[in-house]
């Protein structure tokens, strides 16, 4: 199986209708992810790739049965359309856009804890179940279907971790970029617990990177249940005090080094390959 | 983005907190008909960026016509920490009975929102004993909680103080979230001889992401000159990350962990990084040939080591770009590119018939471990 992204999600594309979101919501649908329609504010009756365009998403629940949401509208218009999709009832709602402000961030945060509501991003690539589709922006061709779950900060880094485990044979349940801003809808160590109820994944394969807690708070997680992690950690050469690409990479001198979250890490028992390439062999050695 | 003092009262008060009576000057002869308008005794205080600026001597008192000279004199055109001070804040001093402590933080490692607040004000809030300072978590859609506060007042026997108290928490809330302030810290509060409270200080910091929505923040922005003409580049450019660093090898990626991973194989296998760079989502060719011009500009390279990926980035694009700045410079040095995603035999072929060092795989290692043999490096 997999998380999140599973047989019963029905989802539908908000700004899918502007160039890049057009585009995405075409290669989403080559993936073979269940789209129902697609949202955009007066372009109700429009015709997206074969998928039927609302003007809200209250329209698109009743209509298709819409219970997930990837949402490609820019920064400043994120938060409206995100609140509209928790307030329509859906379940999942996954922000691609980067540059979004944090305190809209935090509102949405509030409203999706509130409802029950799971939220990736934003600054993210998305969730990809390999057999179920993609809510997102990651190539397909990386992701084979396997039996590891996979936690990225990062984008691009978890495309090449996808590669190099396809390489050596190794597939994912899920994959999930839970997004390179400070704060995120939902972050790593909350992702455990699902991935720790889904029979099929037998152990987490971790792309980390400085700054922040989420790696610190992934481990105690961890802790709480059975399933074997391995993990590599981006950015042990960075310079403290200096943000690096991502606004949630940047380490403090007294904290969020490498050295420091592998240490936990590796004291919670969670393997820590040196580079991208050792991961294949890392995990071989510890979790199958 | 932090703000100056003034502009941070500036903020302040057209939230209807109050702050102390003052102008901003940049020489002496300014600061004495401000202090002269204003009424003496004044405060002059240095505008730089940072806190800590009393107990580094950025901050002084004047009584009169002379003593300002003399202070003004001093600090205009000194150093406070390395930064130069170009102005300065003169007010109005405040006679106070008693200081506070109050600030929002937004905390990235709690990932939460929180009100401080402290009845000793003027010192570092770090160092104050635990039961002396209120923590209260805050959620965004409701606001502070006020009676939680009220309690701690009760605590701490500042009753009578209550309401003012409750007001200026509710207005600096209102501060924080009309104009995105990641920081809004007043150390000290004054408690003026009438029971009102004053801003005495103002530690500010505004989200990068929402100036957009705060035209006056983001025009103070622009016109600040703290950045080298590199990192100014790069901002213009529109790149969403380029750090300087003192290696020899300059790195060009599209994306936050790719970018990383690229610094940190490079030193494993022997080679410095001279610079992070990271393109974002928003490739065209003229970005790109802007970024690698940007990297090859600086002094002391011996190779360059570009790794991009496309998924929402077009990487015939990119590739066109690198192929335009390579065509347009005299290369002295070697720049290996590692691409993959959409577009990518195509996107090769580009390369390869510039002639430029291309690997066709998705390890990060195997471009680095190409860069290194060209340089002749063992690793």
């Amino acid at each position: 199986m997999s998380i999140l992204l599973t047989s019963s999600t029905r989802a539908i594309v908000q700004g899918g209708t502007g160039r890049i979101g057009a585009r995405q919501t075409e290669w989403m649908l080559k993936a073979g992810t269940c789209l129902v329609g697609a949202v955009t504010p007066g372009k109700g009756g429009a015709d997206l790739h074969g998928l039927p365009v609302f003007d809200s998403v209250g329209e698109a629940v009743e209509r298709v049965q819409a219970n997930a949401s990837v949402s490609f509208v820019p920064g400043p218009h994120v938060r409206a359309a995100a609140l509209e999709a928790v307030e329509a009832g859906l379940r999942l709602i996954v922000v691609i856009a980067e540059h979004v402000p944090v305190y809209d961030t935090l509102e949405i945060r509030e409203a999706c804890r509130e409802s029950g509501a799971v939220m990736i991003g934003p600054n993210t690539p998305g969730i990809i179940s390999p057999g179920f589709g993609k809510l997102g922006i990651m190539p397909v061709n990386v992701f084979s279907p396997g039996r590891l779950g996979m936690l990225s900060r990062s984008g691009t880094l978890a495309y090449e971790v996808a590669g190099i485990l396809q390489a050596a044979g190794m597939g994912v349940t899920t994959m999930v970029g839970v997004g390179g801003d400070p704060i995120i809808g939902t972050d790593m160590a909350e992702f455990v617990p699902w991935f720790a109820a889904d029979p099929d994944t037998k152990g987490l394969v971790v792309v980390g990177e400085i700054g922040g807690t989420q790696e610190e708070r992934l481990a105690a997680a961890l802790a709480d249940y059975d399933l074997p992690a391995c993990a590599y950690i981006a950015g042990r050469t960075a310079p403290a005090g200096k943000r690096m690409g991502h606004a949630g990479a940047l380490m403090s001198a007294k904290q969020g080094s490498v050295a420091q979250k592998t240490e936990i890490l590796e004291r919670a028992g969670i393997r820590v390959a040196a580079s991208p390439r050792l991961l294949p062999a890392t995990i071989r050695e510890g979790l199958v | 983005m932090k703000l100056h003092e003034h502009e941070g009262k500036r903020l302040f008060a057209e939230c209807g907190i109050a702050v102390p009576a003052g102008k901003v000057v940049t020489s002496a002869a300014e600061a004495e008909s401000a202090a002269r308008d204003l009424g003496y005794p004044v405060m002059l205080k240095a505008q730089v960026l940072g806190g800590g600026r009393g107990k580094a001597g950025g901050v002084a008192q004047a009584g009169d016509d002379a003593a300002v000279q003399k202070e003004a004199r001093r600090l205009l055109g000194s150093s406070l920490r390395d930064l130069r001070i170009e102005a300065l804040l003169v007010e109005r001093r405040v006679p106070a009975r008693g200081e506070l402590y109050i600030s929002y933080f937004l905390d990235y490692a709690s990932e939460q929102l929180w009100l401080l607040f402290s009845s000793s004000g003027g010192m570092e809030v770090e160092a104050l004993p635990a039961d002396k300072v209120l923590r209260l978590p805050v959620a965004v859609r409701r606001g502070p909680d006020l009676a939680a506060l009220r309690s701690f007042l009760e605590k701490q026997g500042l009753t009578k103080l209550g309401r003012a108290i409750g007001q200026l928490a509710e207005s600096l809330y209102a501060c924080v979230r009309k104009n995105d302030l990641l920081l809004a810290e007043i150390n000290p509060v004054l408690i003026a001889s009438d029971g009102s409270l004053v801003a005495a200080d103002a530690r500010v910091e505004v989200d990068d992401n929402a100036l957009y929505r705060h035209e006056g923040i983001a025009a103070a922005k622009a016109s600040r000159r703290d950045k080298s003409d590199r990192e100014a580049r790069a901002e213009a450019l529109g790149l969403n990350g380029f750090v300087e660093l003192d290696g020899e090898v300059g790195i060009l990626a599209s994306g936050a962990g790719l970018g990383m991973a690229s610094m940190d194989l490079l030193q494993a296998a022997g080679l410095r990084p001279a610079n992070f760079l990271e393109t974002g989502g928003r490739i065209t060719a003229d970005l790109v040939q802007g970024a690698l011009d940007l990297v090859l500009d600086q002094p002391g390279l011996r190779g360059v080591l570009v790794n991009l990926y496309g998924g929402i980035n077009p990487m015939v694009e990119a590739a066109r770009g690198l192929v335009a700045a390579v065509r347009t410079r005299d290369m002295g040095i070697p720049v290996v590119v590692k691409l993959f995603g959409n577009e990518q035999e195509e996107a090769w072929g580009l390369l390869e018939a510039a002639g430029i060092p291309t690997v066709r795989g998705i390890e990060t290692e195997e471009a680095v471990e190409k860069l290194a043999r060209l340089l002749g490096v063992r690793s």
